[in-house]
C-alpha cells in the first residue's frame, strides 16, 4: 500500500486589519516600492472537523516579534506591486525558489534545529486596489518538491494517549505551544519523552526508523499538514540521511488539547535524493474555484469611508 | 463613544454584587480562559485604538476560524430544544435571557437547504424565521450583497490571463465544492451543508460603559469573503437578532461588526453567579469570562465556540 503521500494546503486567512494594515502602509511608508515587506504568519493544530487550520495574518503580522501561545510562526515577506499586470507577470517560480534558498541556508547553517519554524516561509504577493478597496492576492507556502515523491507506507488513525499527553505536556511546559515539530522517543511500557530536534541531532544512527510528532493544521484523515513536506525534507535530506520516518500527526479537540483519536500516525519513506540536485519549489495556493489563481478581498463596505457613513445609518 | 471617554474606568471589584468587572479583572478572567482554553487568545489590535487601562498585549480576547455549519434559523426545532434543556441543567437555571429561540420556526428549512447559493437571499430567510433582520434593514443588506456575489467572488479581471503551472500531485487542495479527500460523500444534502459552512473570529473585548465584557462576531463566507455585519445575524438566535444585537465599529479593529449589545451583561451575571453560589459553588473572577461565554453560546447556537464546558468553573 506504498502510495504517493499527499500533503493538505495550508489555507492563507488574512483578515480585515491585515489589509488595513498593509494599505496604511503602502499609502505612508512604502508607496511605489515593491520591496518585499517582512512580515510574520502564525498557524495552529487543526481544532476542527471538516475544517483546517489557516495561516492567520492580521495587523500584528507586520510586528515581527508578535508571538502567541499555542500558535505556530512562520516568516515571510508580502510582495506589493503597483499594477495588477505586474502581478500576472510576477516571476512566482523565482519568488517560491528564493524562499526555499532561505530555507535551504537555515538548514546548512543549522538554525533549523534551535528553529524549526524557520523551515516553513511564504511569500504573499498582492495588488492593493486603493480605490476599490480591493487586495488581489496570492500566497505561496513553498515545499521543496523531490524529483521521486515522498511515499506513504501507512496510516493509523488514533494514537495512544500516552504518546498525546507527553506531546502535550512538553508543547505547552517546554515550547509554549510554539514547536511545530520535536523527536518523540521510547514508547510502549517505558512511556514516552519528547525532545527538540537539536539535542543529538544526528538522531537514529542505528535505528533505522525516527519518530517525530508535528503539530498538524490539517483535517483530512490521511494528508499530513503542508508545513510538515519540508520538515521530511530536512530530516531526509541532507541533514539527517534519514530513509523512513514514523510521524505523528497531532491534532486538537476544540478546547485546544491534544486529541488521541484525532491524531494519526504516519508511516513515511522517502526516496534517495539521487544526482538531482536541483530543487523544485511547490505551493502557491489554489483559489475558491480550486485552480491555481489569486484570491482577491474586497473591504469596500468596511474601509471605505463612504459605504460605513451610509451603512451605520 | 464620547460618554466612554468622560467616565472614569471601574477601580473597584463588584462582580459578584453587580455583575461588572474592572479592567484588572477582565485581564484576570482573560489569562484564566486563555490558559484554560488555549484556542482564544490575547491581541493588542490597532495600535491608534488602545486602551490605556488595558496592557498593550491584552486589549482584547480572540478565537478565529470557527465554523457555522448551518444558521440560527435552520437549527431543527427538536435539536435546538435538546440544546437548551441541556443548557438548563447545566446551568442550574435559566436566565429568560438563556432560554430563547426554541421556538425558532423549522418550515421553510426545506426549501433552504435546497438553496444552494452562498449568499442566502434574506427575503426569504425572513420569511421563513419570522426573522432576525428587520425588514428595512435586510433589504439594504441584501441589494449589495447580491452584488457582491458577482463582482467580490474571486473574478479577478482578466484571471485566465495567469499562466496555470503544472498542478502538484501531492497536494490536496480543500475546496469546498469539489471532492474532499477522505469525505466521498457527495449527497447532495452533505453538499449543501459543506457550502453553508462559514467561518467566524470571535473576539471579546472590554466596554467601559458597561463594566463588562463585549462579544463581537465577525464572520467569512465559504470563499472566505468577509461577510456583512448583517449576515451574522443569521447566526443570532432569532429573538436575540431583533433585540440584542446591533452593528458597531468594532473597538480595535478597522471594521463594523455585529455585536451583542452589553447592555443587560451585567445583570444576567449577576444572575448566573448567584445561582452558582446558590449551588454552593464560589465562583471567582477568574471564572468570569468562562461562564459569560457559556452564556453567549446560547444567543448564537449554531456557532461552534463552546468548549468551556470542560473548564472547571466554580471548583475552588
Amino acid at each position: 500500500m506504498t502510495e504517493p503521500l499527499r500533503f493538505l494546503e495550508l489555507p492563507s486567512a488574512p483578515d480585515v486589519s491585515f489589509w488595513a494594515r498593509l494599505a496604511e502602509l503602502k499609502l505612508n511608508e512604502y508607496k511605489l516600492s515593491e520591496d518585499p515587506i517582512p512580515c510574520v504568519g502564525h498557524y495552529r493544530a487543526c481544532a476542527h472537523e471538516g475544517l483546517a487550520s489557516p495561516l492567520t495574518l492580521t495587523s500584528a503580522s507586520f510586528d515581527l516579534d508578535t508571538t502567541y501561545e499555542s500558535q505556530i510562526r512562520m516568516e515571510g515577506e508580502v510582495v506589493l506591486l503597483n499594477t495588477l499586470e505586474s502581478m500576472k507577470t510576477f516571476d512566482r517560480k523565482g519568488a517560491a525558489l528564493g524562499a526555499i534558498r532561505k530555507v535551504e541556508a537555515s538548514v546548512q547553517s543549522g538554525t533549523c534545529l534551535s528553529d524549526p519554524t524557520a523551515l516553513n516561509r511564504f511569500v504573499l504577493v498582492c495588488f492593493a486596489d486603493l480605490k476599490q478597496y480591493t487586495f488581489y492576492y496570492w500566497v505561496c507556502v513553498p515545499a521543496a518538491k523531490t524529483a521521486d515523491p515522498i511515499l506513504s507506507e501507512g496510516f493509523t488513525q488514533g494514537v495512544d494517549q500516552a504518546a498525546c499527553e507527553a506531546c502535550q505536556e512538553y508543547y505547552h511546559s517546554e515550547t509554549k505551544g510554539r514547536a511545530p515539530f520535536w523527536v518523540l522517543e521510547g514508547g510502549e511500557e517505558g512511556g514516552y519523552r519528547c525532545r527538540p530536534i537539536d539535542n543529538g541531532g544526528e538522531g537514529g544512527e542505528d535505528d533505522e526508523i525516527a519518530t517525530v510528532a508535528f503539530v498538524d493544521p490539517s483535517h483530512v484523515a490521511g494528508s499530513p499538514g503542508w508545513p510538515l513536506r519540508n520538515f521530511l525534507w530536512l530530516l531526509c535530506g541532507g541533514l539527517c540521511g534519514l530513509r523512513r520516518v514514523r510521524v505523528l500527526c497531532l491534532r486538537h479537540e476544540k478546547l485546544g488539547r491534544f486529541s488521541a483519536s484525532r491524531s494519526a500516525w504516519h508511516e513515511v519513506a522517502i526516496p534517495p535524493a539521487g544526482s538531482d540536485t536541483t530543487v523544485n519549489a511547490v505551493g502557491w495556493e489554489h483559489n475558491s474555484k480550486g485552480g491555481l489563481g489569486p484570491r482577491s478581498a474586497n473591504l469596500a463596505s468596511t474601509l471605505d469611508p463612504k459605504q460605513r457613513a451610509s451603512s451605520a445609518m | 463613544s464620547a460618554a466612554e471617554t468622560l467616565l472614569p474606568v471601574r477601580s473597584s471589584s463588584a462582580f459578584k454584587e453587580k455583575g461588572v468587572l474592572t479592567p484588572e479583572e477582565f485581564v484576570a478572567a482573560g489569562d484564566f480562559l486563555v490558559g484554560a482554553c488555549p484556542t482564544w487568545s490575547w491581541e493588542s489590535g490597532e495600535k491608534g485604538k488602545r486602551r490605556p487601562y488595558l496592557p498593550d498585549d491584552k486589549q482584547f480576547l480572540v478565537t478565529r476560524n470557527i465554523p457555522c455549519l448551518c444558521r440560527a434559523k435552520d437549527l431543527l426545532k427538536g435539536k435546538m430544544e435538546e440544546e437548551l434543556l441541556q443548557l438548563q441543567e447545566g446551568e442550574a437555571e435559566a436566565d429568560a435571557w438563556v432560554a430563547t429561540g426554541g421556538s425558532t420556526a423549522a418550515g421553510g428549512v426545506e426549501d433552504e437547504i435546497a438553496d444552494m447559493s452562498l449568499a442566502d437571499d434574506p427575503a426569504e430567510g425572513a420569511e421563513g424565521s419570522g426573522s432576525g433582520v428587520p425588514e428595512g434593514q435586510a433589504a439594504s443588506a441584501s441589494t449589495p450583497q447580491a452584488d457582491d456575489a458577482e463582482s467580490d467572488s474571486d473574478d479577478v479581471p482578466d484571471m485566465e490571463d495567469f499562466v496555470v503551472e503544472e498542478e502538484d500531485d501531492t497536494v490536496t487542495i480543500h475546496h469546498p465544492s469539489s471532492n474532499r479527500e477522505g469525505e466521498r460523500e457527495s449527497q447532495a444534502g452533505e453538499e449543501n451543508k459543506i457550502l453553508r459552512t462559514r467561518t467566524y473570529d470571535i473576539s471579546v473585548t472590554y466596554d467601559k460603559y458597561y463594566q463588562t465584557p463585549r462579544f463581537w462576531l465577525v464572520g467569512y463566507d465559504e470563499t472566505r469573503q468577509l461577510l456583512k455585519p448583517e449576515l451574522a445575524l443569521e447566526d443570532v438566535s432569532a429573538e436575540h437578532a431583533e433585540k440584542t444585537v446591533t452593528i458597531d465599529t468594532h473597538p480595535h479593529l478597522p471594521l463594523s461588526s455585529a455585536s451583542i449589545h452589553p447592555c443587560k451583561h451585567a445583570h444576567v451575571m449577576k444572575k448566573l453567579l448567584d445561582s452558582l453560589s446558590e449551588g454552593g459553588k464560589e465562583p471567582s473572577v477568574e471564572h468570569y469570562l468562562v461562564i459569560f461565554l457559556k452564556f453567549i453560546a446560547s444567543i448564537v447556537p449554531t456557532i461552534d465556540y463552546d468548549y468551556t464546558m470542560a473548564a472547571d468553573i466554580g471548583g475552588s
